[in-house]
């Protein structure tokens, strides 16, 4: 074998016994950086303990999502969930198991990564849904899409709670202009009165308030 | 605030039925005649939405929704153009004007009426959605539903639900109107308008709904003039043909919808006080 030749193998070998050692570090190294790109709603419910108040039940609640067959309709999915006699603390956790829960991704009505920040209940039925900036960004383009965005969220408070009259979305504590450029977010939607299918004690009664 | 535009008197557009149209795709041939004077001095502001760095929904193979609505709406306007009217596009290429200057484009004009052109994201494919403007706190979300021991499909955000707006009266040539609120007083015509244009849709794409939706559709708020937002379902195809063959019948629909219209003229002068 030429003198040359046996250079290159020998400093090949060296390489390779470098990248050896370094790979495991390398390969640390990238799974960090996955980890490092998970979202911030991601991040957060990792840590953050599901809702829940010492009077959760298990009840069967009404939650609207995608059609299964149409992707232009919602339609009412029966879920078992812990639910707290607390209006407020009810609304939340309706619209995080509506976020969380659903039974498949073309079903999904609210983007993944979307978050409930905070849920304010008035004593006059106004609702205030707090969202995180995802609900904005990640929510499909379009009227049809963001009309099922906002409408499943108001056809299941309509359907569990029956103190909520009207709902305001904000994004990320502010007035938002549009939800994802279409649909307008300026004003408050009217949550239609229904019967909801189980009532615990302190939900059942909508408020004599009409404005 | 900008000064309100009010007129009163009906003027049928049904002698439009006979119009300058291409035949429809089922092949039906409409007579072509000369449409009468009245339709001349009317102007139809066609929106082909987002634009510019907003590309709107995007297609799996990166169709973009404000390039789609950009030829949706040059066809419509060879449409309505055949019929004399004078149509503006609110852009001509690749800008982004805010919802507030589109707005503006319109409510400078006089007898004019206003159409916004999206595609959806997702949806049925080739279907067609006509929405005029409720506002939200007058919303009862009837629901696109389904189950629940039902069959029928009830329009989410329903017409039925929809505020029954009187007009604001007829020689109210001096009182103002909201900006934020501008549709307020169209919204009866809004929806005759929307109630045309869905059913041309309908008779074109099958599958649409029968009747158009009402929705808190943000551009349309600000507009002072009767105002319909249209929406072809969806960027979601791999072959782009299939939504450049939907150009030509909502081409169509937007042109006999719009003969059929029933726009109000201004109130004639002599009718109004203080005239001078």
């Amino acid at each position: 074998m030429p003198r040359l030749w046996k250079i290159a193998v020998a400093v090949l070998a060296v390489l390779a016994f470098a990248a050896l050692l370094t790979f495991p570090a390398l390969l640390r190294s990238v799974f960090g950086l996955r980890r490092a790109n998970r979202t911030d709603e991601q991040a957060r419910r990792a840590i953050v303990p599901p809702i829940s108040t010492p009077t959760d039940t298990p009840e069967k609640a009404q939650l609207f999502w995608l059609s299964a067959a149409s992707s232009d309709a919602l339609e009412p999915t029966t879920v078992e969930l812990d639910l707290s006699a607390d209006p407020q603390e009810r609304a939340k956790q309706l619209i995080t198991a509506l976020i969380e829960k659903v039974p498949s991704q073309t079903q999904r009505t609210l983007p993944a990564d979307t978050a409930l920040l905070q849920f304010y209940l008035l004593p006059n039925g106004t609702a205030i849904a707090d969202f995180s900036q995802t609900l904005g960004t990640e929510t499909p383009s379009g009227i049809l899409n963001e009309e099922m965005a906002v409408d499943s969220i108001v056809r299941t408070l309509a359907a569990n709670l029956s103190t909520i009259y009207r709902l305001k979305i904000l994004i990320r504590g502010l007035d938002a202009d549009t939800l994802a450029g279409h649909l307008d977010l300026s004003q408050f939607f009217t949550v239609p009165p229904q019967a909801p299918p189980q009532t615990a004690a302190g939900v059942g009664q909508r408020p004599a308030i009409g404005n | 605030m900008l000064g309100a535009s009010v007129s009163s008197t009906p003027l049928a557009f049904g002698a439009l039925a006979q119009q300058n149209m291409p035949p429809s795709p089922n092949g039906e041939q409409t007579p072509l005649s000369s449409p009468p004077e009245e339709i001349s001095g009317r102007t139809v502001v066609l929106d082909p939405a987002h634009g510019g760095a907003d590309f709107g929904a995007r297609g799996p193979t990166g169709l973009a929704e404000s390039d789609v609505v950009l030829d949706f709406a040059r066809a419509a306007r060879i449409a309505l153009e055949a019929l004399r009217l004078r149509v503006l596009l609110t852009r001509e290429g690749n800008q982004d004007p805010s919802f507030d200057n589109r707005s503006a484009m319109v409510n400078g004009l006089r007898n004019a009426i206003f159409i916004s052109l999206h595609v959806s994201s997702s949806g049925p494919v080739g279907t067609a959605r006509t929405y005029y403007y409720v506002f939200p706190s007058n919303v009862s979300t009837g629901g696109n539903l389904t189950g629940a021991g039902t069959t029928s499909s009830v329009q989410t955000f329903s017409p039925a639900a929809a505020p029954q707006t009187p007009l604001p009266p007829a020689t109210a040539r001096n009182s103002l109107v909201e900006w934020d609120h501008a549709q307020q007083a169209s919204i009866d015509l809004s929806r005759q308008l929307a109630n045309l244009v869905q059913t041309e849709l309908g008779h074109r794409f099958k599958g649409s709904p029968e009747m158009p939706v009402a929705a808190p559709v943000r551009q349309l708020r600000t507009i002072a003039a009767p105002a319909i937002a249209i929406e072809l379902s969806s960027i979601d195809v791999t072959d782009a043909k299939r939504l450049d063959q939907m150009a030509q019948p909502l081409a169509e629909a937007i042109g006999r919808a719009v003969a059929e219209f029933h726009y109000p003229l201004p109130a004639p002068a002599a009718s109004s006080s203080g005239g001078h």
